[in-house]
């Protein structure tokens, strides 16, 4: 399948030996910006093309992550196929990785390695802990890195479990900020001529995504509870149920407090005593506005809830479901929701923070995700100008692998 | 702290000036930011180097209200806004307007997150900037896209509004918070504004690039919902290719959806977490558990296996995990097995740990009148030209001279025609006990914008 490249990046070529999320994501963030972005797997692919749900043969989790990518895969237990990996890191602007620690120093590809034939490249790591600390040599992933970024202990009730966030937004944004560190650099490395080596840990940035957390901690000393996502300090804000879902609604003032006590037919709470304040509200939420809303909301629609809350002028939303987000007509005109054509799957959607969302010109999501070893030949051609024979003889003595015909795993 | 300054006088005296380091030392950036989001990118631009002029309406960016509070110092504000210079002025002064102007013609990047419109009213929107910039990179943050002149993705969402909260409900990410036999609820940060934050900073540096080879500016319109929607996972991709009455995913309580054994766990004295995402680290698992032999279990073999036998195997997960301390299930999974496992940490504990004091992940400052404490330092480390936090947050008005002179060249005595005509406001004062309704009464007493 031929790309289609249009962005700010448009002409930078990046080289990813990543599985999994983060690394993964990253690599598809640069590629919506227009960037080349050459994906190596190893023989047996990216472990997230065996995790469901499929459709022909292709998994959900592998395209989410990697669309808009070119594939190139080989048996990287050859020597030979190293070096190949080597030579297309010559010809890149970009090499990132996410491999568990070691990895990438026993296929010899680690950053002392590549800056000795590319000295300007831009090397990017994102782990679940860093490449350096004394926890730097234990795997990890998304769930280790929110529960030692204080995100899981915070996360449910007061009288329940600590949760785990139920999507791993923290990947995305661990993954978004090796897109940043890596920018900077080849940035710096455009005005300078100087590459360098990036590190990104997960769990670093769970830290620096605090809000008011850290302050607490450092400041007075005070640990966060976990408080049912509903804020502590002003109210009603936080998500609550009707009869037919849940809706999330943030009042932020007294006087929005007042619409809503009108709203829901109790204007004489707007200023009776326990719920005038934003003060009151939050410190009283378990026992006054968590049972007033939920009792009020039994017999409403949730959409009914939200007009009428719209129309209050109160900033409200329904929880949407993934269907719901899928069909919205909003997030479609915004480039957000997007199809692509997969080579068996057909027509699936994948999202995209950056495309259309930038002027000149509106970035693009490329393109669907390769199968493994899709672009073997156009990338060896086009980058390190081999020949067919040689290319053949690859595939002879199992230094280049591909698999054009998935099966789903039974 | 053996000399905090304590008045007004002290903070201008040692008005704190701090040349900024990294990768983009020479990016000027003019902040019209609030609350989180832009704060929060601001600060990210900040670390990286970059000058970032901070301008505050009168009345204040509202988290200075926010706790916790020391010396009537804000840590939230500080959190979202160190490494700034702050600048403080009436915007709705056509003279304050003209200064932004100004400002703008020699920035390279101006960020916002206004309600759409709120800048166009000002006469500060991309259209109004462009004209006295066109290389200029602008970005703004909201809910749901800008829908005005030059806005590259309007929607027939983008006039509604929109706080984190709404964000994280609209775009599935809460729907899936939860168990569920329960309510969702709300995630345990503000996630929507601290990702979409992070995302922006990443589309700021690619346009960076792209300015220094055609030197063209653009306007940059990340919503909340659009980096949220990007951050689900594969789900947008799973129910497109689910067929049409198949019910929507639904939140699961202590596991993730679509792998296992992958959440939290009971030991015996506490919660901690395990995450197994493929086939060899499911089998380095069994390998601990002294149960080698359930990797090669065709029921338990493959993640497609251990989804459709679920409660068998993390049943027999939770019974290992029952015999054991938290301590003992860490050192046996993560140490010796390399098995993605871990503690579930507090606020209070994470800061003593020393992984993260190893990597450098608290850095003092010092306010001026909360005194020191530690941040959150740069998370994205760069070996040649590192980042760092660059100083403290700025009180309110505090580089209000400084920039006023150093930059568009004001002598003191226009500066001082400007406080006179209040144009430019400082607030040192209310650094006190600050609240937002003494903040607007003083700013209307002073003839200053009304919210």
């Amino acid at each position: 399948m031929n790309l289609q490249a249009q962005g700010p990046l448009v002409g930078v070529r990046v080289l990813e030996i990543c599985e999994g999320q983060e690394g993964p994501y990253c690599g598809a963030i640069l590629s919506d910006l227009g960037a080349e972005v050459i994906k190596v797997e190893n023989r047996e692919g990216d472990y997230t093309r065996k995790l469901g749900p499929f459709k022909k043969g292709e998994s959900a989790y592998y395209i989410s992550y990697n669309r808009g990518k070119k594939g190139i895969a080989f048996d990287l237990s050859k020597q030979e196929a190293r070096e190949l990996v080597k030579e297309l890191a010559a010809k890149s602007d970009i090499f990132i990785e996410n491999l568990d620690p070691g990895e990438i120093q026993a296929l010899g590809l680690n950053y002392d390695v590549l800056k000795e034939v590319n000295p300007g490249i831009v090397y990017g790591s994102v782990s679940c802990y860093g490449r350096t600390g004394p926890l730097s040599e234990y795997p990890g992933n998304d769930i280790v890195a929110e529960a030692m970024g204080g995100h899981t202990s915070a996360n449910g009730w007061p009288d329940g479990p600590p949760e785990p966030l139920g999507i791993a937004v923290s990947s995305h944004c661990g993954g978004a900020e090796l897109a940043w560190g890596i920018l900077c650099a080849y940035l710096h490395k455009i005005l300078t001529g100087h590459g360098q080596y990036v590190d990104v840990s997960v769990s670093d940035k769970n830290i620096s995504v605090t809000e008011n957390v850290l302050a607490l901690a450092t400041m007075v000393n005070a640990t966060r509870m976990r408080a049912g996502g509903h804020h502590p300090i002003v109210g009603p804000y936080g998500v609550y149920m009707a009869v037919d879902g849940a809706y999330a609604i943030g009042c932020g003032t007294n006087e929005m407090w007042g619409r809503i006590a009108t709203a829901i037919g109790r204007p004489e709470l707007s200023t009776a005593e326990g719920w005038a304040t934003n003060l009151d509200r939050g410190k009283n939420r378990l026992t006054h506005m968590i049972p007033l809303l939920t009792e009020w909301g039994k017999d409403k629609k949730r959409d009914d809830i939200v007009l009428l809350m719209d129309e209050s002028n109160v900033p409200c939303g329904a929880c949407a479901t993934h269907k719901e987000v899928h069909e919205n007509a909003h997030y479609r005109a915004r480039g957000t929701v997007v199809d692509i054509v997969q080579p068996k799957a057909g027509t699936v959607s994948v999202a995209s923070a950056y495309a259309s969302k930038m002027s000149d010109p509106r970035p693009m999501i490329q393109g669907p995700a390769p199968l493994l070893g899709e672009h073997n030949e156009e990338i060896l051609q086009s980058v390190i100008c081999m020949t067919s024979e040689e290319i053949a003889k690859l595939y002879k003595q199992g230094v280049m692998v591909q698999d054009l015909d998935p099966k789903q795993p039974t | 702290m053996a000399d905090i300054p304590k008045t007004n006088r002290d903070i201008l005296n040692k008005q704190r000036i701090f040349p900024p380091r990294g990768p983009l030392s020479g990016i000027r950036v003019l902040d019209f930011s609030q609350v989180l989001a832009a704060p929060y990118l601001g600060t990210m631009l900040s670390d990286m180097g970059a000058e970032v002029i901070k301008v505050e309406a009168s009345y204040g960016d509202s988290s200075r209200g926010y706790g916790p509070i020391k010396e009537g110092e804000a840590g939230y504000y500080i959190t979202q806004n160190r490494g700034k210079y702050g600048l403080c002025m009436d915007l709705t002064h056509p003279t304050a307007i003209g200064i932004c102007k100004e400002l703008a013609k020699i920035c390279d990047v101006c960020i916002e997150n206004w309600r759409p419109g709120v800048m166009t009213k000002r006469g500060l929107d991309y259209a109004a900037l462009r004209e006295v910039n066109p290389g200029i990179i602008y970005a703004s943050v909201s809910g749901f896209g800008n829908f005005d002149r030059y806005a590259p993705a309007p929607g027939p969402y983008s006039p509604r509004v929109c706080y984190d909260v709404i964000a994280a409900a609209e775009s599935g990410q809460q729907w899936m918070n939860g168990f569920p036999d329960q309510a969702p609820h709300g995630l345990d940060v503000s996630w929507s504004d601290l990702n979409t934050g992070t995302h922006e900073a990443v589309a700021i540096v690619a346009a960076l690039i792209q300015r220094v080879k055609t030197g063209r500016g653009q306007w940059i319109d990340i919503a909340l919902t659009d980096s949220m929607i990007a951050s689900n996972e594969n789900m947008i991709c799973m129910v497109s290719m689910a067929a049409g009455d198949e019910p929507a995913p639904v939140r699961n309580g202590l596991r993730r959806l679509s792998i296992s054994p992958y959440g939290v766990f009971k030991a015996r004295d506490d919660y901690f977490v395990i995450g197994v995402d493929n086939n060899k680290r499911f089998a380095r698992l069994c390998e601990a558990m002294g149960k080698p032999e359930l990797a090669r279990d065709p029921k338990f073999d493959t993640n497609f296996h251990r989804l459709e036998n679920r409660a068998a195997i993390e049943g027999i997960v939770e019974a290992w995990c029952a015999q054991r301390t938290v301590e003992e299930c860490i050192k046996i999974l993560r140490n010796q097995h390399s098995v993605p496992a871990g503690p579930i940490l507090t606020n209070t504990e994470y800061v003593k740990n020393p992984h993260y004091r190893a990597r450098q992940m608290f850095v003092s400052i010092e306010q001026p009148r909360a005194g020191v404490f530690e941040m959150a330092g740069v998370a994205a480390k760069l070996s040649r030209s590192p980042g760092r936090v660059q100083g403290a947050a700025p009180m309110m008005g505090e580089h209000n001279r400084y920039i006023l002179k150093k930059y568009l060249g004001y002598s003191d005595t226009e500066i001082d025609k400007f406080y006179d005509e209040l144009v430019v406001v400082d607030n040192l004062d209310l650094a006190y006990d600050y609240n937002m309704d003494v903040a607007r009464a003083k700013a209307k007493e002073k003839g200053g914008e009304k919210r």
